[in-house]
């Protein structure tokens, strides 16, 4: 029998010497070499790193402290708006826009990953709960789900900054609540249909327990996704963190995001009269917001595409 | 071989010799929409002694999958028992059928699908040991080398993706899965039909070799009577749920005794110009009909050359009966298959 076999070893490796002599290369490494030829992902990627970096010296180091007035005379922030020593000028209260737009970076990455991960946690629980046991618990899960939809998350958020008070984990509460049930609905599709594939049945032909079923197979299986649609939620929290601190009910002194820095509600003047008295007070922290918000929507698109396993690329 | 398969018919005494498996009165119904039934399987018996190989040959959607996945229980029948080396099958749950499964093992269809994109070659292959409380490393380590040396595949080659292979070298992985537990049975279900030709052979080889060297037995799963014939000890022919016709298999290429079967014959051709020639072949007309609506009597008739309709044929459907030793076959008029068909 040895020698029918290694005959056979031979045989096939002649035909499919090109597969076999391939270095190993992992599905994830794969992904990851084709996200490497999306140039626009790429871009993303660096410009992400870039505002990580910021958010990590602010932590260490800043001009100014944001907070402090005065650090430039308020008649020259109004008159000459840019210099040398304060780049992205000064607030009418004299303090430094840039170091506050150094600590909204942190903010915005805090309230961004971290809203991500609590969705994560919740919306890949519930989602492999209602798919995997399917029936009644499943049905159940997809009422909660579908009523959730309901809840205007505004209202919610108002209502959690009267209860919780002011602060980063009320924000991030307030958007992970209406923002799980995306996730929770992509991981319980992905859990149905990756049950009925062909290996999902090899394992349990093998005698896999069903827990080991669901950490072994289906989970690995749905990771992709998950973790496509993870950075996906990042930017919505960062632009929902940023929209609730611009109407004051958000981020408040002494910490800074880029929201409450454009509204200028640290200041008490309105956006609309500090955009003709004093535009970059509006315009940087803005601008800051939305190539964020691009640099991880380019960064997602590419990631998803990378990990599509129809691409063969 | 006679004596065997006669067990199956009812009230015929048991024989002395223990089959591994006997399949007795497996129906298996799948709910379609509302109200609709798919008659996947119907009434199915037959025994499997060890070390044998029975073929189970059959078109497309005639439920050979679905009789397989009820064996090792990956389904559950509707009724009938699947009794495996004297254990009924279909009452085991949970703890107790795993620990069943160690002895009753699968290789699957498409090789591609079977094995789950995410984990090593490795993985794959330690996983029903892993199951069956092997831990230690090393140990898992080389008994999944030796499993892939067995199968004819570099031992280590255990690191890399199935992405990475081909289908015969897949399927060759799927093969080495199913022999990790050093199962008494194997179902193969149609192991080699998505692989190109070149290979089949390969593969239908490397059965059997790991037949004679493990004691396995095997339902090998085809749908055309040409894969099986050599592999065979005996072939079970299925249409629409029944099992229409077996035999012994150098007995079944010689002559048939349900219309059926000739027709899958005529299917295939022969390779001397001469013989082909004079050969009578044998036209199916029309579709499989649907298993939801299964036609009346004999499932056949609808398309069966010498059916008596309107009359018997669409009446009353035929018992599964020895012909002649050795040989069933569930027709009225199977003495005429020889002559007129
Ligand atoms: N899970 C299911 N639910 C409903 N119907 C099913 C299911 N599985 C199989 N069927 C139906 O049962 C019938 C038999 O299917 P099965 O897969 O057993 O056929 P098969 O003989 O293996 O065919 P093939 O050669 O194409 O693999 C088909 O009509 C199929 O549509
Ligand atoms: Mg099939």
């Amino acid at each position: 029998m040895a020698t029918v076999v290694t005959a056979q070893i031979a045989e096939e490796d002649a035909t499919q010497g090109g597969v076999l002599v391939r270095e190993q290369v992992g599905l994830w490494r794969d992904g990851l070499r084709r996200l490497r030829r999306n140039k626009l992902a790429l871009a993303g990627a660096f410009y992400l790193i870039f505002i990580v970096l910021v958010a990590l010296v602010a932590f260490a180091w800043t001009p100014y402290k944001p907070s402090a007035q005065n650090v430039c005379p308020v008649e020259f922030a109004y008159a000459d708006g840019i210099s040398a020593a304060h780049p992205f000028g000064c607030d009418p209260l004299g303090r430094d826009i840039l170091s506050q737009m150094m600590q909204g970076a942190q903010i915005s990455l805090i309230v961004g990953v971290g809203t991500s991960l609590i969705v994560c946690v919740v919306g890949i629980s519930v989602g492999l709960l209602a798919g995997f046991s399917r029936g009644v618990l499943d049905a159940v899960i997809s009422t909660v789900i579908n009523a959730f939809y309901g809840v205007p998350y505004l209202l919610l958020s108002l209502v959690l900054y009267l209860v919780l008070g002011p602060g980063l984990l009320t924000i991030m509460i307030a958007i992970s609540a209406t923002s799980w049930m995306d996730m929770a609905r992509l991981v319980r599709g992905q859990a149905l249909s990756i049950r009925e594939r062909e290996f999902v049945e090899a394992a349990r032909a093998s005698g896999t327990r069903q827990g080991r079923i669901l950490f072994t197979h289906i989970f690995p299986n749905a990771l992709g996704p998950i973790i496509v649609q993870a950075t996906f939620i990042i930017p919505v929290a960062i632009l929902t963190e940023a929209f609730l601190s611009f109407l004051g009910v958000g981020i408040r002194p002494p910490l800074f995001s880029w929201g409450a820095i454009a509204s200028g509600s640290n200041t008490g003047g309105t956006p609309l009269n500090l955009l003709q008295s004093a535009p970059w007070i509006v315009l940087f922290p803005s601008a800051a917001l939305s190539v964020t918000l691009l640099a991880f929507n380019f960064f997602g698109d590419g990631l998803r595409d990378a990990f599509d396993p129809r691409q063969k690329r | 071989m006679a004596v065997d398969a006669a067990a199956v018919r009812p009230g015929a005494t048991p024989q002395p010799a223990e089959p591994l498996l006997r399949v007795a009165h497996v129906t298996k119904h799948f709910r379609a929409g509302v109200s609709g039934v798919v008659h996947a399987v119907e009434d199915v018996s037959f025994d499997i002694k060890p070390g044998e190989t029975v073929g189970l040959v059959g078109e497309s959607g005639s439920g050979k999958s679905t009789l397989g996945r009820v064996i090792t229980q990956l389904v559950p029948a509707t009724s009938g028992q699947v009794i495996f080396d004297g254990v009924d099958l279909t009452t085991l749950r949970g703890e107790r059928l795993r620990q069943q499964r160690r002895h009753l093992q699968m290789i699957f269809q498409d090789p591609f699908a079977s094995l789950d994109p995410r984990m090593t070659v490795g993985d794959i292959i330690a996983e029903p040991l892993v199951n069956f409380g092997l831990h230690d490393h090393k140990e898992k380590d080389r008994k999944v080398q030796e499993l892939l040396r067995v199968v004819g595949l570099n031992p280590y080659f255990n690191n890399r993706y199935p992405h990475e292979f081909s289908g015969g070298q897949r399927q060759r992985i799927g093969v080495a899965r199913a022999l990790a537990l050093n199962p008494k049975l194997i179902v193969c279900d149609e192991p080699i039909s998505a692989l190109d030709v070149s290979i089949q052979a390969q593969i239908i080889n490397l059965l059997e070799d790991l037949q004679r060297e493990f004691n396995l037995t095997y339902l090998f799963i085809a749908h055309d009577l040409s894969v099986v014939r050599h592999i065979s000890d005996r072939v079970m022919v299925m249409y629409l749920g029944k099992i229409v016709e077996i035999s012994p298999s150098e007995d079944l290429y010689e002559s048939q005794e349900h219309p059926y079967t000739k027709a899958l014959l005529s299917a295939i051709p022969v390779p001397d110009p001469k013989i082909e020639s004079q050969r009578r072949l044998v036209e199916l007309s029309g579709e499989i009909p649907s298993p939801l609506f299964p036609p009346s009597g004999c499932n056949f008739h609808t398309r069966c050359p010498i059916a008596r309709v309107p009359g018997i044929c669409a009446d009353e459907d035929p018992q599964l009966q020895e012909k002649s030793p050795g040989r069933f076959a569930k027709c009225h008029f199977s003495d005429e298959v020889r002559t007129k068909v």
